[in-house]
């Protein structure tokens, strides 16, 4: 399908759930660079007021993939691996974002992200690399205007949504262990598909559910490899979680996630380190 | 990444080559499926008596880069992305490696690698990506698979090695780890070879680690993106701590080509822990 480019709002609900902020601050001959930041409201955190690991990697994932966008035209990308260590628990926000293009290769781009605490201080809060493939989109890539920004959105009226409301996330389903995500339209991204970020959070609640399972407790997700194989189309799309084994820094879980309406197909997998809070 | 027999028309690796010193042999299948098995011998082992992750991620890299350059035939390629966990240590018997090819796109591959021993028992997993490349006349060709085929990597004259890392050249110095460039570490691209970047990648964390924490300790997590070649050497790795915890740290590290202008030819992730924490596995 050609992607909703033109229509400034299709696509966008994670980044307005999120309430992200992005400039393009790329210096003179200098690599593409995007920074920003977004809120660490209610919508963000799990159950026990955590901001959760998922939404770090989805920040991270619409930072760097815009910044491997912005330096691959006049082609675009789509992201292939997605690695993100998380070095802090407690998050009292606003969290800060920096992406910068390490290398546009002839058929991939490479960019280093990093989040902060703005409320702590700017402690690190997180850091990673994104992995791209590049692609000739069909009609052409995004027409940004430059310096690149994604201004936030208004909330709604009513706050923001819970992080399982949002992510329509629901445990258990369809099997014991599994985590499912409903495919609504909130959760696309402008090409019609699973948002990266959307994908994000529900490997990181995966990993987690399937550790507080296997060996009880609280967990989070702390490193994550994640490497997106195919569109999720359909949906529902289900997180399975599987604990490879316990080690002194935590314990390691390997996830698939499937599209259910589309022939079970595996559209992602990872390699989560869970650690305890 | 694969050898000099039939499948290869350009000889590779050489006869004295870090690929050969390691000792393991490997058969791919058509199914796109490899296993590999690996002897764990005394050149293998480090100070603590396991095999070292530098080795293990060799393997990892060597099995892999022969499933991907049969996945992306007629095409080349080159690993942008090597992950590896590990779960518990393997100090004598030998290790298997399962791959297989987890998505073969138009630009790129992505593989599973599972590490086992004792008929089935998980010691780590690790994941690789490569670029597909077009081929050049200097790439290796890999014939279609049609049946299994099987390729031993042994030292050629039995001269088997004490210390890997010290065939290597690896130099470790107080605030990074270094290692010439030479035949016995090139790949296919004429570049330093990923699993030994790798070696790089864990020694820096664990020599960074041991300071930090006081005790021996072991690399068990890498996430490494490969940004450029590292045609020139020394190579040059340098950990900076992100987060510590009681028994282990956590660092990234950067990886640089000094005789290259000293550019930046990849940039990881480790995580090490002391050796013998008990509650764990490891």
């Amino acid at each position: 399908m050609r992607p909703a480019f033109d229509d400034p709002d299709a696509g966008r609900a994670v980044a307005r759930h999120l309430g992200i902020d992005l400039h393009e601050t790329t210096g003179a001959g200098g690599p593409i660079r995007i920074t920003g930041h977004c809120p660490a409201h209610d919508g963000t955190r799990d159950v026990h007021g955590v901001v959760h690991s998922g939404i770090l990697t989805a920040v991270a994932d619409i930072a760097a993939g815009i910044a491997s966008g912005l330096a691959s035209l006049p082609r675009w990308i789509v992201s292939t691996d997605l690695l993100v260590a998380r070095l802090r628990t407690h998050v009292v926000g606003p969290i800060g974002i920096d992406a910068e293009v390490l290398r546009v290769g002839r058929t991939a781009a490479v960019t280093r992200v990093r989040a902060v605490d703005h409320g702590a201080d700017g402690a690190p809060l997180a850091t990673g690399s994104l992995t791209a493939s590049l692609l000739v989109p069909e009609g052409g890539p995004p027409d940004h205007p430059r310096p690149f920004r994604l201004a936030p959105i208004d909330p709604p009226a009513d706050g923001p949504r819970s992080l399982d409301g949002f992510f329509r996330l629901t445990r258990d389903g369809p099997a014991p262990g599994d985590v499912r995500l409903d495919l609504v339209d909130d959760l696309r991204n402008p090409w019609g598909i699973l948002h990266g970020g959307a994908t994000a959070v529900l490997v990181a609640e995966t990993a987690e559910h399937a550790a507080r399972r296997r060996l009880g407790g609280r967990w989070y997700s702390g490193d994550t490899v994640l490497h997106f194989l195919r569109p999720a189309r359909s949906g529902p799309v289900v997180g399975t979680g599987r604990v490879l084994g316990e080690r002194p820094d935590g314990a390691v879980v390997a996830v698939t996630v499937r599209d259910a309406g589309a022939g079970d197909r595996a559209v992602a997998e990872a390699i989560v380190t869970v650690r305890r809070p | 990444m694969a050898d000099a027999d039939a499948t290869i028309g350009v000889s590779y690796p050489p006869a004295h080559h870090v690929l050969r010193s390691l000792g393991y042999g490997v058969e791919h299948r058509p199914d796109l499926t490899s296993t590999a098995h690996l002897s764990v011998g005394p050149h293998l082992l480090g100070g603590t008596g396991e095999v070292t992750t530098g080795a293990l991620a060799t393997l990892v890299d060597a099995t892999g880069g022969g499933l991907a350059a049969l996945a992306a035939r007629p095409d080349w390629i080159a690993t942008s992305g090597l992950t590896l966990h590990l779960l518990a240590p393997v100090r004598a018997g030998a290790v298997t490696a399962e791959g297989r090819v987890v998505r073969r796109g138009r630009t790129t591959v992505v593989l599973a690698v599972d590490l086992i021993v004792d008929a089935g028992r998980p010691v780590g997993t690790a994941t690789m990506t490569f670029a597909i490349l077009p081929r050049r006349d200097t790439n290796p060709v890999m014939a279609p698979l049609d049946a299994p085929v099987r390729h031993e990597f042994r030292p050629l004259d039995d001269a088997h090695l004490a210390d890997l890392a010290a065939a290597i050249g690896i130099e470790v110095g107080p605030d990074s780890i270094r290692a010439p460039m030479s035949p016995f570490v090139v790949n296919t691209l004429g570049a330093m070879q990923g699993g030994v970047v790798a070696m790089l990648v864990a020694g820096a964390a664990t020599t960074a680690a041991d300071r930090i924490i006081g005790e021996p300790t072991v690399c068990v997590d890498l996430a490494i993106d490969y940004l450029a070649l590292a045609k020139h050497g020394p190579v040059r790795a340098e950990a900076r701590v992100l987060r510590t915890g009681s028994d282990w740290a956590q660092f990234e590290v950067e990886v640089r080509d000094e005789g290259g202008d000293d550019r930046r030819t990849a940039l990881a992730r480790a995580v090490a822990v002391r050796v013998g924490t008990p509650g764990a596995e490891r």
